[in-house]
């Protein structure tokens, strides 16, 4: 609605109304603040003729939008605020409109930028970057882009080259006074590029941007605006926008454009009908006739009810999306390759290609340079919709991309494409993160809109300018259909699958779910090898069952879709069908109950196996027997896909041990190797895979055979439970970590500090500097550190706390009082009852009883007393609340330093975390020291004082002649005492989970044979052995020797080509060293020169390279893991010699011999 | 009565049977010492009342078998099996922790019994709070187990 003084206005000449804001601006003079919101109030029209009649630029009006300096960019902006987002818009829009010729000539130099960059021609790139800037200058843009290139093409260390010249700049600025801005975009676009820094870790270091409730107005604009710029991604407060719109206005053109463009697309993807107001509107209009935006276009075709014109859409997507549409796959997959290669920064090409070699069933033809951000989208993008076994990951490299290259279109793109599949987005439900993908309007964005009539608006203008299209028209049926709430078919030649799923859509839209369900079955018969037409076949089916009331039916779609393929349905409405089950009197013997149950939990990556065993349990109970392997006989009434899903996914070791029906875990692990070897016959393709599990459970069963520890130890950290619960994001931050040990120059590990308050950061003039590298480390560190002590499940605090703290200890001390009659217990005024034993013992004269009873109570409250210090204050972590703790975890910067230096030598993550395990194992060592002292002396020497006095007292008042029961009491305790604390001491000590004591060479191998006897084949080995048996192997080898002999014999078993194979085996022990020789006949069908090849390989493989990729590849002889397990495992680094050969007699031999292992 | 006790702590399981030999002479009571043969014996026997650990090893500790993982909330899954079950056994935790879990998880014993309270109404009746130097909670466990008694008991005992 026009206001009064509008409506009275708006009949005069442009000229005189502009007046109050033309006037002064002839005259030289600043428009006060007053004026310049009215201004911003205008129209659009009013808002052009000022800019364009008037010298604006005299009174900065429009700030600098071409800075030729880097300092300009920290002006301070040029007009006052409305606070008023359609205001702000509008403002900038005319501004944008006035130099409508610099943005287009920045928007073609920055396609052709981002076209250069994602194919890899960073020469092309760089030199789009410049003729982009070279009138425009200085912007945020153009840093953000330079450290994207650098990092790009120079690497890591150039990259932070940059920084430290950007940050010396920053650091001249504030020393003029300038604000900090130049210094923190330098660091935050260095490190959003960085091709090693997570997206978890940026956003870890954004945190302190997000507004808080406690922020003052002003300092909450400033973080939101940041936000906005720095991390759009996580940025939620949208009431903050018109700031980030004003604020913008002090930095430079193409940063004003681009950030004004980004907030239009939030507008319209968060839904706001602001971006239909009026105002908007007409400047948004105006915008698309001259700016050359395509994605203005999308928004305004989106939002103008009227069906605006759309011009020159781009003729080779429509005409790969006609031809996917009629379902031509492989020529859409063959058009979009090459329209990709013309257009490599077209999002909406990588998506239809993708889509169309999947449903082509053909293998990905990448048309890119491997390694290039186009060549890894593409690739991502046909994994995600593949849904196979490499979509976490490809959703993860996705957004890393998204992050890297959020100073370009596609990567907001790539950012709200990994939303829609992240999330698992059901094709019904109206998510318009979608419009946020597109470059261009095409028809599936008419899903958007709310009613048919602005669908069939929108569609009939797409039709105008690509007519004939059989995309359009399929759209145009399924919108005519809802119109007419009656299904049309659609008269273009479309394949029956794709009219089947929109019959299908349109049906369920209508509400007409018994219909849709039969279109849905029928999709389903169409979906065979097109995992997305199998999800949409699936979730539709699902979803009309839903509403159909028929759960099972539901449960029943749902457990085949996921058994044929993880990641085909979202966690989510997994576990919400597992919430209808658990509600609704299902048939517990429908095997679909616990393979949902149990791919909910996977899909959601949940440790919890509570609710797969709950399911399991029922399911079991409903057939009558009570572990999984008894189902043999039950066989066939069960689909075999999903049966083996069931025993393969389900009957794991921690599932079944909440089961009652075991009583040890070697009991569990019977089970399971039972339903590996039934496996093996289930899915014979994966036999090695159960008989490798086989054969693991085996060892461990033998590891807990050789341990033989029947107490459980009481100092214990479950490090490889801890490393399973680490973030993942915590080894991509090691991974930094380590690049950053790598840079030689100190000062590039220079980085100016993001923690202090957020005001002194932005005003601060004085910066502190940090080793980027250390501070890395100590986070890394410290959290470690924190699983290691405080993890619920896995840490030391924990183990004290259940093991030792509670009761236990007191239990235990107390006890050897108790035995002699000491001691007695406190009632619940906090007074110690009598000692009715030793009062009549004694019997002591009516006047001396009261003070015989004191001091016997003293006793027993010394007692308590020591006990309460030992247990909450020494056997404590020690921090502030408790000073005397004695596991003592505190590391000072000088103490982490030497570690530190040593990250360099470090390769990988696996070793990053040994390091520290070991850091802090040795620190526990030292601690455990300290303590078992402490009770050896320390404790003793409390408690023995105790009964020394209580015995004294005692004896000055006891008769001499009753005293001496009494005193051979107090002796005996004391003897007790001192073997009961050399006894505690001793729990004191580290019980790591896998130590296995001495054990001797036989016990191994006979586990070892039984298992491969049991799992490899297909020969059947006859072993002749000769173990030497005359000492015990240290227990850190039983593992490395395990593997080692397993490989051996099982390649004999593998590779021999014989129904049976003579194997002589001979182990030797002694001279520090250690001999292992395996041989094996040959049948005669093996090929000799084919095995001297592989042995030649082998020998002395180019240590490094080959090893680290032998080790990674399964399958083959696997006998470059050989020098993996000797060097590693074993530990015999270089000591040790590999001879494979082939002897003269025809037989096949290894002999492994290595020194240094024995001590 | 039927009582079964379930601890892996040995001087407490000793304290409780010697409360429970001494209060209730005539009650038959049993002892396990780990989650998976305290559940057992609860699913299998049904006592009518159970006085349960909150922490344990899963197996029994012994001979070669070290105790499979250790149980952080056993006692919260066995209430969880006997709800499932639909079991009435009455189920009395006695712990010696104040507090369980870690950081954002941390929660006190008030709230551990409100909560055990609100999930599990028909089993759980409370949580006794067990001190090795202390006999309040004697005193609390004799007074709760009167309560479970009943009348009839008393009767018998009497």
């Amino acid at each position: 609605m026009l206001s009064n003084r509008a409506i009275s206005t708006s009949r005069m000449p442009m000229r005189q109304r502009a007046r109050p804001y033309t006037d002064p601006i002839f005259s030289g003079q600043a428009l006060g603040s007053a004026v310049v919101q009215n201004l911003k109030r205008e129209s659009l029209a009013l808002l052009r003729y000022v800019l364009r009649s008037s010298p604006v630029k005299r009174v900065k009006l429009t700030g600098t939008p071409f800075p030729k300096t880097r300092k300009s960019l920290l002006d301070p902006i040029p007009t006052s605020f409305t606070d008023d987002l359609e205001s702000e818009l509008c403002w900038t829009a005319a501004v944008m409109l006035h130099h409508a010729e610099q943005i287009n000539c920045f928007l073609r130099e920055q396609g052709e930028f981002e076209a250069s960059l994602l194919s890899g021609d960073f020469d092309s790139a760089d030199e789009a970057r410049r003729r982009a800037l070279n009138d425009l200058h200085e912007s945020y843009w153009g840093m953000e882009t330079q450290f994207l290139l650098v990092e790009c093409r120079d690497g890591f260390e150039s990259n932070r080259d940059l920084l430290t010249s950007c940050l010396k700049e920053g650091e001249q600025y504030i020393r003029e006074g300038c604000r900090n801005f130049l210094s923190l975009f330098a660091q935050l676009f260095s490190q959003r590029v960085e091709q090693n820094l997570s997206v978890s870790e940026y956003d870890h270091y954004c945190a302190f941007l997000k507004p808080t409730t406690d922020d003052q107005i002003a300092v909450k604009r400033m973080r939101g605006y940041l936000q906005f710029r720095l991390n759009y991604h996580t940025f939620d407060q949208f009431d903050l926008l018109p700031f980030v719109v004003h604020m913008e206005e002090s930095h430079a053109l193409i940063d004003r454009y681009n950030t004004f463009v980004r907030v239009l697309l939030t507008l319209a993807v968060t839904d706001s009908i602001l971006v239909t107001s009026h105002r908007v509107s007409m400047a948004l209009g105006a915008l698309v006739a001259e700016l050359d935006d395509s994605r203005l276009e999308v928004i305004n075709s989106l939002t103008a009810r009227r069906g605006s014109q759309t011009r020159d859409l781009p003729a080779a997507l429509f005409a790969v999306m006609d031809c996917y549409t009629r379902g031509e796959y492989l020529r859409a997959r063959d058009l979009s390759i090459d329209a990709l290669r013309e257009h490599p920064a077209m999002f909406e090409l990588y998506e239809i290609s993708a889509k169309a070699t999947v449903r082509a069933g053909v293998s990905l033809s990448n048309p890119f340079r491997a390694g290039t951000f186009a060549y890894e989208i593409l690739n991502a993008l046909y994994h995600i919709l593949a849904r196979d076994a490499d979509m976490p990951a490809a959703l993860e490299r996705l957004l890393q991309i998204a992050y890297q290259m959020d100073c370009c279109r596609v990567g907001i793109q790539l950012y709200a494409f990994h939303q829609q599949h992240a999330r698992g987005r059901y094709p019904l439900s109206k998510d318009r993160g979608i419009l946020l993908t597109a470059n261009y309007p095409t028809p599936r964005l008419s899903l958007l809109l709310s009613d048919a009539e602005a669908a069939e608006l929108y569609l009939s203008a797409l039709d105008s300018t690509s007519s004939q299209n059989a995309a359009i028209h399929l759209f145009r049926t399924y919108w005519r259909s809802i119109s007419d709430m009656s299904y049309h078919q659609a008269i273009v030649d479309v394949p029956e699958s794709r009219e089947c799923k929109f019959k299908a859509h349109a049906l369920e839209r209508m509400g007409q779910y018994e219909d849709a369900l039969a279109e849905y079955r029928r999709l389903a018969t169409f979906a065979e090898d097109t995992p997305s037409l199998s999800a949409d076949a699936a979730t539709g089916q699902y979803q009309c069952c839903i509403k159909l009331g028929r759960i099972t039916n539901a449960a029943d779609v749902l457990a085949e879709a996921v058994v044929l393929q993880p990641h085909l349905i979202p966690a989510g409405t997994l576990h919400e069908i597992v919430q209808y089950l658990g509600n609704a009197e299902t048939d517990q013997k429908n095997i679909a109950c616990p393979v949902l149950a149990c791919s909910a939990q996977r899909e959601s990556l949940s440790l919890d196996t509570d609710p797969i065993h709950d399911a399991l349990d029922d399911f079991l109970t409903a057939w009558g027997v009570q572990r999984p392997s008894e189902l043999v006989e039950f066989a066939g009434s069960f689909k075999v896909h999903l049966l083996t899903y069931l025993l393969r996914y389900a009957c794991l070791p921690d599932v079944l041990d909440s089961s009652i029906w075991y009583s040890s875990q070697t009991e569990v692990e019977g089970e399971r190797i039972r339903i590996c070897e039934w496996l093996s016959e289930l899915e014979p393709d994966n036999r090695d895979v159960f008989n490798r599990e086989i054969a693991e459970l085996t060892q461990l069963a033998t590891m807990r055979e050789l341990t033989h520890k029947v107490e459980r130890s009481r100092v214990y950290v479950d490090a490889s439970g801890i490393r399973q619960v680490l973030p993942e994001s915590l080894r991509d931050r090691i991974s930094r970590c380590l690049a950053f040990s790598r840079i030689k120059r100190e000062e590039l590990r220079q980085s100016f500090e993001l923690s202090p308050a957020f005001e002194q950061l932005l005003e601060e003039t004085k910066v502190l500097y940090i080793d980027e590298g250390f501070r890395i480390f100590r986070g890394l560190f410290d959290d470690i550190r924190a699983e290691f002590l405080s993890s619920t499940e896995y840490g030391l605090d924990s183990n004290l706390s259940q093991r030792i703290r509670h009761g236990t200890l007191a239990g235990e001390i107390r006890a050897q009082f108790e035995e002699s009659h000491l001691v007695t217990l406190k009632d619940a005024s906090g007074q110690y009852g009598e000692n009715a034993y030793w009062i009549d013992e004694l019997g002591p004269p009516d006047e001396e009883r009261q003070r015989m009873c004191e001091i016997l109570a003293q006793l027993s409250s010394r007692v308590d007393q020591t006990i309460s210090v030992v247990r909450n204050e020494w056997i404590q972590i020690r921090s502030e609340a408790v000073p005397d703790g004695m596991f003592d975890y505190d590391f000072g910067p000088q103490q982490l330093h030497e570690p530190y230096q040593q990250v360099v030598k470090i390769h990988g993550d696996e070793s990053f975390l040994d390091f520290v395990f070991d850091v802090l194992w040795q620190r526990t060592d030292e601690n455990l020291h300290n303590v078992r002292a402490a009770i050896k002396n320390e404790l003793r020497r409390l408690l023995f004082e105790a009964l020394d006095e209580c015995e004294a007292r005692m004896g000055e008042l006891a008769p001499p002649n009753a005293m001496s029961p009494f005193r051979v009491a107090i002796t005996r305790c004391r003897t007790q005492l001192a073997y009961a604390l050399e006894s505690i001491a001793d729990w004191f000590s580290i019980d790591h989970s896998q130590q296995i004591q001495d054990f001797p060479l036989p016990a191994l191998v006979n586990s070892l044979l039984g298992v491969v006897s049991r799992c490899s084949g297909p020969s059947r080995l006859h072993v002749r052995s000769s173990i030497d048996d005359t000492k015990p192997v240290p227990g850190a080898l039983f593992r490395g020797l395990w593997d080692l002999m397993f490989i051996l014999l099982d390649n004999a078993a593998k590779h021999s080509k014989l129904e049976s194979t003579n194997v002589d085996l001979t182990l030797e022990i002694g001279n520090g060293g250690l001999s292992v020789a395996v041989t094996n006949d040959l049948g005669k069908d093996v090929d000799h020169e084919a095995i001297r090849r592989v042995v030649d390989g082998i020998a002395t493989p180019d240590i490094g390279v080959a090893v680290a990729e032998g080790v990674r590849r399964e399958g083959g002889t696997g006998l470059l893991k050989l020098h993996k397990i000797i060097r590693h495992d074993l530990g015999a680094n270089e000591d040790y010699l590999i001879d494979p050969m082939i002897t003269n007699d025809g037989r096949f031999s290894v002999e492994i011999s290595l020194g240094g292992v024995s001590q | 009565m039927r009582i079964l006790v379930v601890d892996d702590d040995p001087n407490k399981i000793r304290q409780l049977m010697q409360l429970i030999r001494s209060e209730f002479p005539d009650a038959e009571a049993e002892e396990q010492r780990s989650y998976q043969s305290g559940l057992k014996a609860a699913l299998l026997n049904t006592p009518d009342v159970m006085l349960l650990d909150m922490t344990m090893p899963t197996f029994d500790v012994g001979g070669k078998e070290k105790g499979g993982r250790e149980r952080r909330y056993a006692g919260r899954q066995v209430l969880h099996q006997l709800q499932r079950k639909r079991v009435e056994t009455k189920v009395v935790v006695v712990t010696q922790f104040e507090r369980f879990g870690e950081g954002p998880e941390l929660i006190t014993l008030d709230e551990l019994r409100a909560e055990l309270k609100r999930e599990f109404p028909v089993n759980y009746v409370t949580t006794v709070f067990y001190q090795a130097a202390d006999s309040q909670w004697m005193d609390s466990l004799r007074e709760v187990l009167k309560s479970l008694v009943g009348p009839n008991m008393e009767t018998d005992n009497g």
